[in-house]
């Protein structure tokens, strides 16, 4: 068990890490727009995220929609950290631990979260704002990916509280 | 609950320590400690054998059944 739980740890580590360059070079990007204006922002992210895109959206409509995919990506980012202290937890306190269930609930929505929130938000603006109809089937793996983790993780939360309860009692059993 | 453990007072009339007793039955104090406190939630009947063995008695003296 420990061996798997290690190996789940270092991806997730990877993960964490890879958020975090996210996250900087897309602050990275946005400073370098605010300080060169006459580099077009939403031209940079119909080439990153819309490349199929017919239209080229408004400078505030690339403002608000980097904004927003930073947001779930830090909200995502704490997530992964406590799927992080999660499996801490589970090497140190055993199988099943007290709070686990309500843990990995947390995860599992949180993953469901971002998943429904990232895919809508790049329907949104790749639909209205860059004509771009194919988004809705690039964003689909990433969407899928996300949602049936979170649902597994659901699913293992309700298992882990039925363990939970039979520990509990096995404990209690003179 | 309403299952009493009457273990205090079977324990009482036969002048027998609870440490004695949990070493005659082969269990932690600290597990009789959670039966007599009625926090258990199940008591195998291995124990209860023990129990009913060592004080001379029957699981019926021990176990009592109250309405709420």
């Amino acid at each position: 068990m420990k061996w798997h739980l290690n190996i789940l740890r270092l991806i997730i580590n990877l993960s964490i890490i890879g958020i975090i360059i996210l996250g900087i070079i897309i602050s990275f990007d946005l400073a370098s727009s605010i300080i060169t204006p006459e580099t077009s922002f939403s031209d940079k992210i119909k080439l990153d995220y819309f490349q199929d895109a017919k239209d080229t959206s408004s400078e505030i409509v690339a403002y608000v929609f980097i904004a927003i995919y930073l947001a779930l990506h830090l909200f995502l980012l704490t997530k992964f950290v406590s799927t992080n202290i999660s499996i801490k937890a589970l090497l140190k306190r055993g199988l099943i631990y007290k709070n686990q269930n309500k843990d990995l609930r947390n995860i599992g929505s949180g993953f469901i979260l971002f998943a429904k929130l990232k895919y809508s938000l790049l329907m949104i603006s790749g639909v209205f704002f860059y004509n771009d109809i194919t988004i809705l089937i690039d964003a689909l793996p990433q969407f899928l990916l996300f949602y049936v983790l979170g649902k597994i993780l659901l699913m293992i939360s309700l298992i882990s509280a039925e363990g939970e309860l039979i520990k509990q009692e096995n404990e209690l059993t003179v | 609950m309403p299952i009493n453990i009457n273990l205090d007072k079977i324990l009482e009339e036969r002048g027998m320590k609870s440490n004695e007793l949990a070493e005659k039955i082969g269990i932690t104090t600290a597990n009789l400690s959670i039966l007599k406190t009625g926090k258990a939630k199940a008591v195998r009947f291995s124990t209860l054998e023990a129990i009913c063995e060592a004080l001379d008695c029957q699981p019926g003296d021990i176990l009592e059944y109250t309405k709420n």
